[in-house]
């Protein structure tokens, strides 16, 4: 088992650096640089050019890279020419925690949520009930996030006006005590925590469902009424474990999913996470800034392989890594 | 039919509904077992066998009906019993053997775990001690090792050491009434041997009435006292063990008798019965059998024949016997 990590985790190296310099090519590859979006119009030339020349811009691609590489493998991701200078690591670990509240919750929530539904519509195959829950799961997979939540904004913070339009906090708020300042908070996370939660939970109860009457139609199922179980037991005990096991890969190989699906709905509320932050980068073409985030993001997709992989083998007997 | 009977079932037809219609799969049969009493159901793939048993046990799919005019188990009505104490039943008193051991326990628990499921839910045993009856089992089965071999997952068991503890789940519990359903069909020829051997010497034991169902003519003239033969979801003939196999009456047994090898006698070449089993969901008019049937006649294409007793205890669902057994037309 300690091999079996060990080896995984040596792997993570080269896919980085082949990850990472596709990105770079591509990054470097679409039009325009750092200057064109961040300059004063009345600048010279001349001045802009002195400026590339000064960050490296005009050096050939591979050197470049090359020297990202050296330098990250140092900790040092490089500086941000959208934020003036800041080290993209500071601004990085700045972004995380909104990022993760609104990621992890939303996780979390959609799990809670969909597996027990996936499983009653399952155990009622064709009901009215399970007709409702497939178009409702059809539903939330297909409306786009961002438009859901504009729809949202649009009717619970303009037209009732109970909750903000978007950010985290009050602009220039001053809390006069930790619970007014998480109150604030939650006030806040509602919103992208709905949209994000509805796409989560539709997938996983799309998956639930699947899964589970593939589950039920199982021998081992009937050998378990056979013995004179109660049907709840041999539901939530004998075909729900077996039900989960995929369940678990695809919550392992959404977590980069949901963070990419954070990048829309952060955008549209304006949540100061990762997903803005990406979005910033791109738009001002901040190279430096760029590369962190998806470094970040592939470093995410590898350990979320990793640890669908490992928890697979901790509630599978059948699996064993040795 | 004695006061000794365990079980009886009076007209039994379970029917489920498909995309493709409606697939009658059990007609009108009925049967009965004594206390202690073995007794073989034999046929064709789809014929019903199955079925019966699962019916029986009220295990169907939700897609699945089952009607019949009584289904008494020790003087209880089966099909009038809630579904909570029809669960009181199985496992407990009537126990069922599957045919895949491969598949027929959930990958993810102990051997043990589940076979203690049962133990501790009917006879209402602590964790120790229910372990402890579940080990015995194990043990009584010939499992080597049953310590270990109850803290194992069922992955890591061989299909004949898997059968054993199928076995050994169903008996734990001292069922009156067993349902073993083609039991050693997924094993080897020398692994199943081993099983029926087990199986016999377990009846004997504990006195349980054990319903055999196999495809498999050698295997039920082994193992039961008395045979029912079905085609096509009916009962087509039904005798004691030595009655079918000297005296065999329907044509289709005759057939089944027919295509099995027997090394006693020096025959090189079996004789298969010709054609396939009709579809369930378009049975034949008449007699199920009749495009097989090398006796066929004029009423067999229109009319379905009763089963009649030919003899004490010997009863044929075919018109060459109506009457008491005279040949009927030609």
């Amino acid at each position: 088992m300690r091999i079996y990590i060990l080896r995984r985790l040596l792997q993570v190296i080269p896919t980085l650096v082949g990850t990472t310099f596709i990105i770079f090519i591509i990054i470097n590859a679409a039009p325009g640089n750092p200057m064109s979006t961040l300059v004063d119009p009345t600048i010279s030339a001349e001045a802009i050019e002195r400026r590339i020349e000064q960050l490296g811009l005009d050096r050939p691609l591979l050197e470049r890279y090359g020297v990202w590489l050296r330098e990250t493998f140092q900790g040092n991701l490089g500086y941000s020419t959208r934020y003036r200078g800041r080290p993209v690591t500071d601004i990085i670990q700045s972004r995380l925690g909104p990022t993760m509240l609104l990621t992890f919750s939303s996780i979390f929530l959609s799990f809670i949520i969909a597996v027990p539904i996936g499983v009653i519509s399952a155990t009622r195959q064709y009901s009215k009930l399970d007709y409702t829950v497939v178009v409702g799961a059809i539903a939330g997979v297909s409306i786009p996030v961002f438009f859901l939540g504009i729809v949202l904004i649009w009717l619970f913070a303009l037209q009732f006006g109970w909750l903000p339009v978007g950010g985290m906090m009050r602009a220039g708020a001053r809390y006069p005590s930790w619970f007014a300042w998480a109150f604030d908070v939650l006030r806040h996370l509602v919103l992208p925590l709905i949209t994000l939660t509805a796409a989560g939970t539709a997938r996983f109860v799309r998956f639930t469902r699947s899964s589970m009457l593939e589950v039920v139609r199982q021998d081992y199922i009937r050998t378990a009424r056979a013995k004179g179980l109660s049907e709840r037991v041999v539901i939530y005990r004998h075909a729900l474990r077996n039900s989960l096991l995929p369940v678990v890969t695809i919550l392992g190989l959404s977590l980069p999913f949901l963070f990419s699906g954070a990048v829309i709905t952060e955008a549209v509320f304006a949540w100061p996470g990762m997903g803005t932050l990406i979005i910033e980068a791109v738009t001002t073409r901040d190279y430096s800034l760029l590369m962190g985030t998806n470094l970040f993001l592939a470093v995410l997709v590898i350990l979320g392989n990793l640890v669908a992989d490992l928890v697979y083998a901790l509630i599978d007997p059948r699996i064993r890594y040795d | 039919m004695g006061v000794n009977e365990l079980l009886q079932v009076t007209n039994l037809s379970s029917s489920f509904q498909t995309e493709d219609g409606l697939v009658r799969a059990v007609r009108d049969v009925s049967f009965h077992i004594s206390h202690g009493e073995s007794l073989g159901i034999v046929g064709e793939s789809g014929c019903g066998k199955s079925v019966t048993c699962l019916s029986v046990m009220r295990l169907m799919e939700q897609n699945g009906r089952i009607e019949a005019d009584s289904m008494r188990f020790e003087g209880r009505d089966l099909l009038s019993l809630r579904e909570r104490q029809m669960q009181k039943i199985r496992g407990n008193e009537m126990a069922m053997i599957f045919q895949e051991p491969m598949t027929s326990f959930n990958p993810v628990f102990t051997i043990g775990f589940q076979l203690q499921e049962a133990i501790r839910l009917h006879q209402g045993l602590n964790k120790k001690a229910a372990r402890n009856a579940s080990i015995d089992m194990l043990k009584q089965v010939g499992i080597p090792r049953p310590e270990k071999i109850n803290d194992e997952y069922p992955h890591a068991l061989s299909g004949g050491m898997r059968q054993r503890a199928m076995i050994a789940m169903a008996i734990s519990c001292r069922p009156k009434l067993i349902f073993a359903d083609e039991p050693t069909t997924a094993l080897d020829v020398t692994i199943q041997a081993q099983i029926l051997e087990l199986m016999q010497k377990l009846q004997q034991e504990i006195h349980t009435a054990v319903v055999f169902i196999s495809h498999d003519l050698g295997v039920i003239a082994e193992m039961s006292e008395r045979v029912m033969v079905m085609y096509a979801g009916r009962i087509v003939e039904i005798a004691g063990r030595r009655n079918l196999f000297k005296d065999p009456k329907h044509p289709y047994t005759i057939g089944l008798i027919r295509s099995k090898p027997d090394m006693e006698i020096e025959s090189p070449v079996l004789t298969p019965i010709p054609g396939t089993v009709p579809n369930p969901l378009h049975t034949p008019p008449g007699c199920p059998y009749h495009p097989r049937c090398e006796h066929v006649m004029d009423i067999c294409r229109s009319t379905l024949p009763e089963l009649i007793s030919h003899e004490q205890m010997h009863q044929v669902r075919c018109w060459l016997y109506d009457q008491q057994g005279a040949v009927h037309g030609s």
